[in-house]
């Protein structure tokens, strides 16, 4: 199982919306959109179950 | 030169100690121990019971190496388990032990709270409406409340129950994935983990067993967000949470 956290979720349903800070660096993650993309195809793969927690 | 280790139970003595209770404490104290060719049996000595292991000189870096890990916490399996169930069997004799070294009682090297130790917390059953994941492996029942059971990965839920007119609608989707709904009385226990005691069904739902991928795609083309048309949806979202007085 893998759970969404909400800047995640908000990165699958649209690729273009701006990522978040990276914390190490404080600079926005390094190409979100197909890093989203690679894990979706991984998870998609793989037949996770994801988790998606309420209220996001 | 040899070292010996000294079981102290606060129970007993050594003429009314049964023998087969003797051995129980015999066994897991060698188990223990370890490296079990170097470890003899020594003795029992007077005051309450005090079992006593001898090491043969070879061996005594390596068992004390193993009792000094097992205070750490970073013990091996086997001698986790065999002090788990020195502490079992002393509580059963409403009693408490500790472990020494050589002849000196002072330096307990391993205390055994036995009957003190704390009991384990479990809270509940506590009742609450939710839902149930998994796949629908089994459907039955004699009487008027029918019985079904999920499983999910490598979690089985049993004790769920639902009427008749539920069951037979369910019982189509015999080993596929289902969302049921209803209520659950769950316990909470001492390490945080919750156990379903029991779920009483009043619908669900069939589960697709679509792809991550499709459903995303499916759910982009979906018209109306307007998450896109924020520059920072992120921060959008965590304004929206602030006016709600904080997280949620």
């Amino acid at each position: 199982m893998v759970v969404f956290d909400t800047s995640v979720l908000l990165l699958a349903l649209d690729p273009s919306t701006k990522p978040p800070l990276d914390p190490a660096t404080n600079a926005a993650v390094f190409r979100a959109g197909e890093r989203i993309e690679h894990l979706i195809d991984t998870l998609s793969a793989d037949k996770k179950t994801i988790i998606i927690p309420t209220p996001v | 030169m040899t070292k010996t280790y000294t079981l102290h139970i606060d129970a007993y003595s050594p003429e009314t100690i049964p023998m087969a209770r003797l051995a129980e404490y015999m066994q897991s104290m060698a188990t223990m121990l370890g490296h079990e060719n170097g470890v003899h049996f020594d003795g029992l000595k007077e005051g309450s019971t005090q079992l006593v292991g001898r090491i043969d000189h070879e061996q005594v870096p390596k068992v004390g190496a193993g009792l000094d890990a097992l205070t750490r916490g970073e013990g091996q399996p086997d001698a986790v388990k065999a002090q788990e169930a020195i502490n079992r069997l002393l509580a059963n004799d409403n009693a408490s032990g500790y472990l020494y070294e050589d002849n000196d009682q002072g330096a307990k090297i391993i205390a055994f709270p036995g009957v003190t130790r704390p009991r384990p917390v479990q809270y509940g059953p506590i009742r609450q409406e939710g839902t149930l994941d998994g796949i629908l492996v089994s459907v039955g029942g004699a009487d008027r409340t029918a019985h079904i059971r999920l499983q999910h990965g490598d979690m089985k839920y049993s004790n769920i129950d639902t009427d008749r007119d539920t069951a037979r609608r369910l019982g189509k989707y015999l080993f596929e994935p289902v969302r049921v709904f209803g209520i659950g009385s769950w316990l909470r226990e001492d390490d945080g983990t919750s156990t379903l005691k029991r779920f009483k069904v009043d619908s669900f739902e069939a589960l697709k067993a679509d792809d991550l991928r499709d459903v995303l795609e499916e759910l982009r083309r979906v018209e109306g967000s307007e998450w896109a048309m924020q520059g920072d949806a992120l921060a959008v979202l965590r304004s929206l949470r602030d006016e709600g007085n904080g997280p949620h």
